[in-house]
């Protein structure tokens, strides 16, 4: 089943004045329900402005976006529609608000006008599903927790809602390397537990790489690459001509290709690299005893 | 010679109700004139504490730790106590003269609409002749590589130009030390890669840096690495010394080219010296397949 379907979508921004931009412009892109997809491209391509019309955040200008099926432009669904698609924006910590973790986490499914029984389960499983563990943390103030600690309440706000779609904009940024290991896990969990289809945005190429199964590139608002991580960052000159970072291993696979030593241009982690020049190594012989 | 020097500093952060944070514990080092020094850590590992304790924004909480910066010490000027040649008072205005320091938010650091009044802004509260005024503020700009966007609004810039404006803003008042705290993890990657350019070359300038970063890329461009856990330091030394240690311990992780390079030495190759960047671990791999 297709979870987002996108037709034509343009968007523009400041329309008929002199500073218009465009932002998207005919974008088609269909995910189906289960997909781990990463939206990458520089600074500037769409990406957010794309991932902010999937709850009817942004309405489409021209073309149509449905989710599940329904339309966006669909005013009586646009409730439902946010329900659905739990957006985690960028430093979603800026957005706890309550006296309470536990109060904060359960502002989205009181919206949904939930019974009591069933926000109170809900909170508690967003809670311990994101590693804030309820009888820990529910009497806590958000504003007393460590970085990490609050990204990962504000996205246990999220995940009570138990959306169908979990959009995630650069949920990495400012983090520790403990941290992205942390949101990483949990974002994989959430996917299994929670929410199947996930959509991702994010500059951190090694991270688009280890955990999407599908990499969607964005360059002036259209879509300049759709695939595998080692179908797209295996084409290096498309990598470099939309301004991507070419990540760390593909970045040594080229130059030790200049050196002389091939490799297959697909090797996208360490794991792959140091397999291939152990079996490289072997190859030639070993140290030099032939 | 040493132009920062710490010692015995302890910091706690008040939490109300009699109790505290103990932040850092019984620091001491001193930072030499003209080096580069990357400050690492986990999230709560004091990084960001101790760099407002080196322009006296931040003072010692224990009696005895002294914090001296180019042989002022920050406690007696927030007393008073201090005078100059001329018998005036030293304020703390003088100490953050010497040591400007860039923050993370790239939108939290600018105060005017347009770039060079930002930029003018220190100067002038400083009370510079206006011809100084101009020629300071179109040097640091000329430095940052902002000069054409001079009298465009800073709202307008990207996250990496603006930070490049809050840069300059620092540079206009002349100062011997810049701590860059976290300044490039709200950037993407070509943001980043600007910013730490922009920093090497203030450091060739003689300019002293103090760099605090979780990416470990970016500390491995340093002289020095400080490594802080819980308050304290646990190791010193360059960045060889440093990631000759398994730093995973203290919640970080190694550069990608150390960690590659630890996993081929499991697999029988063998480096003579610990490596630290990609360029290393190419010419590594080179020689040893050849």
């Amino acid at each position: 089943m297709q979870a987002i379907k996108i037709t034509d979508l343009t968007y523009i921004y400041s329309k008929k004045t002199p500073s218009e931009k465009v932002a998207l412009a005919g974008v088609n892109l269909s995910i189906n329900e289960g997909e781990f997809v990463t939206v990458v491209g520089h600074t500037g391509s769409g990406k957010s402005t794309l991932v902010q019309h999937l709850n009817g955040l942004i309405k489409a200008q021209t073309g149509v976006v449905e989710i599940c099926g329904i339309p966006t432009s669909n005013k009586k669904n646009l409730k439902q529609l946010r329900f659905d698609v739990g957006m985690v924006f960028q430093y979603p910590e800026y957005q706890l608000f309550e006296d309470t973790v536990a109060k904060d986490v359960a502002f989205g499914p009181k919206n949904m006008k939930l019974s009591k029984e069933e926000i109170d389960k809900r909170v508690r499983r967003a809670m311990d599903l994101v590693g804030l563990p309820y009888e820990t943390f529910a009497e806590r103030s958000p504003f007393e927790l460590s970085g990490g600690e609050k990204r990962r309440a504000a996205i246990a706000g999220v995940i009570a809602m138990e959306p169908k779609i979990l959009v995630l904009d650069e949920p990495f940024a400012g983090l520790d390397p403990i941290g992205v290991k942390e949101i990483t896990e949990l974002v994989l969990k959430l996917k299994r537990e929670i929410c199947p289809t996930v959509v991702m945005v994010t500059h951190n190429m090694d991270s688009a790489c280890e955990l999407a199964d599908r990499i969607v590139a964005l360059c002036d608002g259209k879509i300049v690459a759709d695939g595998s991580p080692k179908e797209v960052f295996g084409d290096r000159n498309l990598i470099k001509e939309i301004g991507l970072d070419v990540p760390f291993v593909a970045r040594v696979v080229d130059r030790l290709e200049e050196e002389g030593i091939s490799l297959d241009k697909t090797i996208l982690t360490i794991d792959e690299l140091t397999s291939a020049l152990e079996e490289y190594k072997k190859l030639k012989g070993g140290d030099g005893n032939v | 010679m040493s132009y920062i020097v710490l010692k015995g500093v302890n910091y706690s952060y008040s939490l109300g109700e009699g109790r505290s944070l103990k932040a850092l514990k019984n620091l001491s080092f001193s930072v030499e004139k003209g080096s580069f020094v990357a400050l690492v850590g986990m999230n709560g590992s004091g990084k960001s504490t101790l760099s407002k304790l080196l322009n006296g924004l931040f003072l010692p909480t224990n009696k005895s730790g002294q914090v001296i910066v180019d042989g002022i010490n920050t406690k007696e000027v927030d007393a008073g106590n201090l005078k100059d040649g001329d018998g005036k008072e030293i304020t703390a205005f003088d100490v953050r003269k010497k040591v400007g320091i860039v923050f993370q938010n790239p939108d939290n650091q600018t105060v005017a609409t347009i770039v060079e009044d930002d930029v003018a802004f220190g100067p002038e509260n400083i009370g510079l002749p206006r011809e100084e005024i101009v020629d300071r503020v179109y040097s640091a700009l000329e430095s940052v590589g902002m000069m054409e966007y001079a009298e465009r609004p800073v709202s307008k810039l990207s996250g990496g130009q603006k930070q490049r404006v809050a840069i300059a803003g620092v540079l206009a008042m002349r100062p011997d030390v810049i701590v860059f705290d976290e300044s490039t993890a709200m950037l993407d990657p070509l943001g980043r890669r600007e910013i730490m350019s922009i920093a090497k070359d203030l450091n060739d300038q003689g300019i002293t840096v103090i760099m605090v970063t979780h990416n470990m890329d970016e500390a491995a461009l340093a002289d020095r690495i400080i490594v802080l856990e819980k308050g304290q330091i646990v190791l010193d030394g360059t960045p060889k010394e440093v990631f000759s240690h398994d730093v995973t311990v203290y919640g970080l992780t190694l550069p990608p080219a150390t960690e590659t390079a630890n996993r081929l030495v499991e697999k029988g190759f063998a480096f003579d010296t610990t490596i630290t960047n990609e360029d290393e671990l190419v010419e590594g791999v080179c020689k040893q397949l050849r």
